[in-house]
């Protein structure tokens, strides 16, 4: 029983989080935020070069691009939340693919030109590419129990 | 899956802009779906049914290897 409970709980959470989605006005914001950080950081680079900014450029055009990515259309129906599904999918594929590969020719550059390198995967991607697979494989879990349930 | 929208949509005399407008979605949707390039959802589907005043498998047709 309170197992059932738990689960009904989860899946509620789970279906709210899913069906978030921001107004489709928060679009042009998204591209504003992506756009004034991507010449923030290009203007950063070529004066002053403070590598707080830098970062800051860097998270601001990640999160605008996000916020465009979460955006409603101006009519969002079953063929636009299809057709988003399918692009998630692809990018989530495609990421872990260059996330995969991209360190692997950059290792065999380092051995050519003879430089210190970082191995076949830095940190930082290795964590990225990790939590993208464990959430991904978590949810996809999790939204087959609900939908296998009795 | 095949589909006679096109055929239903000219008996009606609705364009895909007026169709798609009576059932809630997209213009590109029943582009879409007339092109077969998409196949609408259940839902989707009946509320085409009862605008065209007709049953799903009227419109809606089973291709070999669907």
């Amino acid at each position: 029983m309170i197992t059932k409970k738990m689960l009904a709980c989860e899946e509620s959470r789970l279906d709210r989080m899913n069906r978030f989605q921001f107004p489709n006005y928060a679009k042009k914001i998204g591209y504003a935020v992506a756009l004034m950080a991507f010449l923030a950081g290009i203007i950063n680079r070529r004066t002053v070069e403070v590598e707080l900014l830098t970062q800051l450029s860097r998270i601001f055009m990640v999160a605008g691009l996000l916020i465009v990515s979460l955006s409603k259309e101006v009519i969002e129906d079953e063929l636009i939340k299809t057709l988003r599904a399918y692009s998630f999918k692809l990018s989530f594929v495609i990421s872990i693919l260059m996330g995969l590969l991209m360190p692997v020719t950059n290792y065999l550059a380092d051995l050519v030109i003879k430089q210190k390198s970082e191995g076949l995967i830095g940190e930082g991607e290795f964590f990225v590419l990790l939590m993208l697979v464990i959430m991904q494989l978590t949810y996809f879990n999790l939204l087959m129990r609900y939908h296998n349930e009795k | 899956m095949k589909n006679k929208l096109k055929i239903q949509r000219a008996i009606f005399e609705l364009t895909q802009e007026e169709l798609a407008y009576k059932i809630g979605v997209s213009r590109q949707t029943i582009n879409s779906m007339e092109k077969g390039k998409y196949v609408p959802s259940t839902a989707l589907a009946l509320k085409l049914s009862n605008l065209f005043e007709t049953t799903v498998n009227e419109i809606f047709e089973l291709e070999e290897g669907d």
